[in-house]
């Protein structure tokens, strides 16, 4: 499993390496230089390319500082990383990873010329790992905005030639060189961002061996035409990095600025490529795309759809992957559909073709909103759809504890990380929002005890929460 | 006085020192040498043989594939012989926890499971081994009893004290045997309780400082005898210690979601709380374990909560004054008799039911397993403060994990097992998931292995052939190998979703 390239975290043991590391470098390229004789190199016109590109792209590539909330603890904690971007236009709109900057509440920019600007987040698409953010254009003093060209991915071919830019380990302006290794890498989309959502169903990405880094994260992976065709998001052992494809990163980017966010319907569907399982099913080899499975009361389900379906056409376009790397570009096609929008979907069962019509929805946030019990020492979760399915829960009532602090209240009445608050002195909870309003009103109220009732696995427990009123 | 009767005198005077000390006696030394002499015919050891699965599988690759291999083994235990036709009494540790599983780690999850010991038997002091057979487990005693099928061999059976009990600061001793190095010598370790846990079956502790430094702490000294060394009785028997279930967010695809560095699988935690395990609370078993064991009445209630005092305060009760329901199975006599979580249950046929901690529920569900088969017991509940009584027929418990079918298909390099009522509720599966069978072994580069299967899969059908249970994924398999099928089509269910993988035998 690919493991995310984390925005830079300046504080381990990696910048006390580097400190060392430095001073015995620079003497020994003092030493190499004198014994040179100071002789210029000769540069190859490869080299020169090299050097061109970066010179052409660097002044738009950006650090990014950005600050966010963590509840994991507990409590509400800030936290701070360092990431990479890049300018993609005069307004000074910046591509970026959402893991860099997507729950970001505040961020400082570091521009090419070292000048530190404030901007703020436009939004952010866990999905595709993709957050645009706005410099702070009014604060900038002295330099004059460059921003960089965006190329075509689907033109990307394996073997070419590419710059990764960013700021890998916090080093401004690093320039590393590779070939697209890839350019139609699949991962199955159950892998997590560090804040929980999942990420990658909805895109394959480019694989190139440029070396990348944490803090390489939103830096643009640039052809040798100077373009941007990707923004590196992770990587995977030595010479397995992966970026979003900037086609689709430029489409996330464009709804974002229009709408600050990306929407998605959905409909229940899990989708499995055909590969050689045609005969088994009845279809031609590359006909359709397998149902695999069909979430238990989604539009689908009461559609009729089942498990082993082929879904040969959706709203009037063919659909169809015979190989799992085409399995995401039907999952967007089917989540561009507006929610709401009835589509006709054609599919065969058993070889025969069948027509079913449903309404999809609106695919909603796979995390819900945080909330920071601070009287009680822990913070929870809202429920969503995602997390009900993933823990086996049948609604989506109740609240996600995240984490508690030792000592605490709730610690102490034993509530636990991964419980779901179902009951609040026996009134079950719907939603975060009323929750917090239970929540409050206690506090307000200033009741010694609350009887809360937890979801932990199959089974149900109450758990006597004692307020620490009074008791500093 | 010259230098040789100087030496002489002081050689007296050492000889006279001992032989003073003798005298005295070491009352202390006496009483365990009488010990050790007392259990010599009636502690034995046992040895039996063990298997590992190692279990890898890649996530990198986006289909998953990965595989299992075996490591096999050897283990040993102390057993204290029990009745005179050689009943065995071996502590509970030696079985495996069947429910825990993998680890993640860089590109994929590594697992490790192991299967409950195999082939057991016993050293004799001639140094040969005499086979024996698992006859029965007690899962709230965690203990287990061995059958030596030996119709020539005779046996002594340990003589527990009938009313004995420790204190804190009383010393005791532990038979047990050294390790392979030292030839499995009998020995002994001793010390002082140092902790009582009440409760209704109390827990006597031994704590010391730092591993190896405890009587108790050293899982070679689980199954030994506790001898009161001040009275030189056996006064019980080292428990395993107790295991907790897993810890953290069970179902799904077991990962803990949102935590700050992605994926953290939970991992079970065992709880070690070393204990000392009274005589008496095994007197009953040791009678007939098999019937104690065998003892199978159920209602369907998995989980009690005991009423401890802050939750009987709110409730406005008296401390154990009641147990709160927390799990009920699906489809089980009490969700058909309609009793639901959060009841507080305050009576058996009208006998007030007390349970204030973990020890008394124990007590509880003991009781409910000793109801008979097809009598009705009535439950007194209370349900948001309302009185009512709920008539519950008891059944005979759901086949566990332990007596699982299992089917090992060496062809297709797969071996599956039953879906049991206890690993629906341990790993959250739905009910429905009865309706299929759980893969438990994937030997590694076997046909399942290249084709993507994980152990834990859910088997749900193969080509048109919808798999219910073991015996209908047998009928399956073998159909498939008559007809020397070239493509096979399994269904599977992996955490929430289904999928299909695809299975391609070579019948050359």
């Amino acid at each position: 499993m690919p493991t995310l390239l984390p925005p830079f975290d300046p504080r381990p043991a990696f910048v006390a390496l580097l400190l060392l590391a430095s001073p015995a470098a620079a003497l020994q390229q003092g030493t190499e230089g004198g014994s040179g004789g100071g002789k210029p190199a000769a540069v190859s016109d490869e080299e020169r390319a090299t050097m061109e590109t970066a010179d052409k792209v660097n002044p738009s590539v950006v650090s990014i500082t950005p600050v966010w909330e963590e509840f994991d603890s507990g409590a509400k904690r800030d936290s701070t990383g360092e990431g990479s971007g890049v300018i993609i236009d005069p307004e000074g709109h910046i591509l970026t990873n959402y893991h860099v900057a997507g729950r970001a509440k505040k961020l400082v920019v570091t521009l090419w010329t070292k000048e530190k600007i404030g901007a703020d987040l436009v939004g952010g698409d866990a999905y595709t790992d993709i957050a645009v953010i706005k410099l702070r254009l009014d604060e900038l003093k002295g330099t004059s905005l460059t921003w960089a060209s965006m190329g075509d991915s689907d033109q990307v071919q394996v073997g070419q030639s590419v710059l990764a830019l960013g700021s890998p380990g916090g080093l401004k302006h690093t320039a590393t060189k590779g070939i697209v290794s890839s350019n139609d890498r699949f991962f199955s989309g159950e892998f997590r961002l560090p804040s929980g959502e999942r990420t990658g169903a909805f895109n394959t990405w480019i694989q190139t061996d440029a070396s990348l880094n944490p803090g390489n994260s939103g830096g643009p992976l640039v052809n040798n035409r100077g373009e941007v065709i990707g923004i590196n998001s992770r990587k995977s052992g030595e010479g397995l990095g992966f970026a979003v494809p900037i086609n689709v990163a430029r489409d996330v980017a464009e709804q974002i600025m229009k709408n600050g966010k990306v929407t998605r319907s959905w409909c229940g569907l899990e989708l499995q490529a055909l590969e050689d399982f045609a005969d088994f099913f009845s279809v031609k080899a590359d006909e359709g795309i397998l149902v695999s499975s069909v979430v238990s009361d989604s539009p689908a389900d009461r559609a009729g759809i089942r498990t082993g379906d082929v879904l040969v056409e959706w709203g009037g376009k063919p659909v169809k992957a015979r190989f799992t790397a085409e399995v995401p570009a039907v999952r967007k096609l089917m989540a561009d559909t507006p929610p709401g929008a009835e589509v006709e979907v054609r599919l065969l069962r058993e070889g025969k073709e069948q027509r079913v019509k449903f309404a999809v929805q609106e695919l909603e946030a796979e995390l819900g909103d945080e909330f920071d019990c601070e009287e009680w020492r822990c913070t929870v979760r809202g429920m969503t759809r995602y997390l009900a399915l993933d823990r086996k829960l049948p609604t989506t009532a109740g609240v996600l504890v995240l984490g508690t602090v030792e000592g605490g209240p709730a610690s102490r009445s034993k509530l636990d990380f991964g419980d779901v608050i179902l009951k609040f002195d026996g009134q079950p909870i719907a939603t975060l929002e009323e929750f917090k309003t239970k929540y409050k009103a206690c506090i307000e109220a200033k009741k010694p005890a609350v009887r809360l009732t937890v979801a932990r696995g199959k089974a149900q427990n109450i758990v006597l929460l004692e307020n620490d009123f009074g008791r500093e | 006085m010259d230098r040789g009767f100087k030496k002489v005198a002081i050689g007296c005077a050492l000889v006279a020192a001992f032989a003073a000390r003798d005298a005295r006696g070491d009352a202390q030394g006496d009483r365990i040498r009488e010990a050790l002499a007392k259990l010599e015919s009636a502690m034995v050891r046992v040895a039996f043989n063990t298997e590992v699965t190692k279990t890898n599988v890649r996530l990198m690759l986006e289909d998953g594939s990965g595989g299992s291999r075996e490591s096999e083994g050897e283990g040993s235990c102390i057993g204290l012989v029990v009745n005179d036709s050689g009943l065995i009494l071996i502590g509970g540790h030696v079985f495996p926890d069947p429910f825990s599983r993998s680890m993640f780690s860089g590109m994929g999850f590594t697992g490790e499971a192991s299967s409950p010991p195999k082939n057991f038997r016993i050293a004799t002091e001639g140094g040969e081994f005499l086979p024996a057979e698992l006859v029965a487990r007690d899962e709230d005693l965690n203990v287990a009893y061995l059958q030596v099928e030996s119709p020539s061999a005779t046996w002594k059976p340990i003589a527990f004290a009938k009313s004995a009990a420790l204190r804190v600061g009383d010393p005791f001793m532990v038979v047990n045997f050294l390790d392979k190095k030292s030839e499995y010598q009998r020995s002994f370790v001793s010390g002082r309780v140092t902790g009582v846990v009440k409760g209704s079956v109390p827990r006597f502790l031994q704590n010391g400082v730092g591993p190896g430094m405890s009587a108790l702490g050293d899982s070679g000294s689980v199954g030994g005898a506790v001898v009161a060394v001040d009275t030189g009785d056996v006064v019980g028997v080292v428990a395993a210690p107790r295991k907790e279930p897993p810890k953290g967010p069970s179902g799904g695809t077991g990962l803990n979601l949102d935590k700050a560095h992605g994926a953290v699988m939970s991992i079970g935690l065992t709880v070690v709380v070393p204990q000392i395990l009274m005589a008496a609370a095994l007197e009953p078993g040791i009678k007939n374990p098999v019937a104690v064991a065998g003892e199978r009445g159920w209602i369907g209630v998995e989980e009690f909560q005991p009423l401890n005092d802050a939750l009987a305060k709110s409730f406005g009760r008296e401390p154990g004054a009641g147990a709160i329901v927390s799990l009920i199975g699906d489809d089980s006599p009490a969700a058909r008799a309609g009793l639901q979580v959060e009841d507080l249950l305050v009576s058996i046929d009208g006998n007030d039911v007390e349970a204030k901690d973990d020890t008394a529920v124990q007590d509880l569900r003991r009781k409910i397993k000793k109801s008979a088969i097809g009598s009705t017991i009535v439950l007194g509940i209370e349900r948001n403060g309302k009185p009512m009584e709920i008539p519950v027929t008891v059944a005979n418990a759901p086949k566990s994990v332990y007596e699982a079918e299992t089917y090992a298909d060496e062809v297709f390099g797969v071996t599956v097992k039953e879906i049991t009522y206890d690993q629906i509720q341990r790993k959250n599966l739905e009910a429905a998931d009865l309706g299929g069978v759980i893969v438990h072994k994937v030997p590694l580069a076997g046909l399942f292995s290249v084709a993507g299967l994980q152990p834990d899969d859910i088997l749900l059908g193969v080509n048109d052939l919808p798999v219910k249970d073991v015996a209908s994924f047998k009928t399956a398999m073998e159909k498939m190998k008559k007809e020397r099928k070239k493509e096979i089509v399994v269904k599977v269910k992996r955490g929430s979703d289904t999928r299909f993988q695809k299975v391609q035998p070579d019948w050359n």
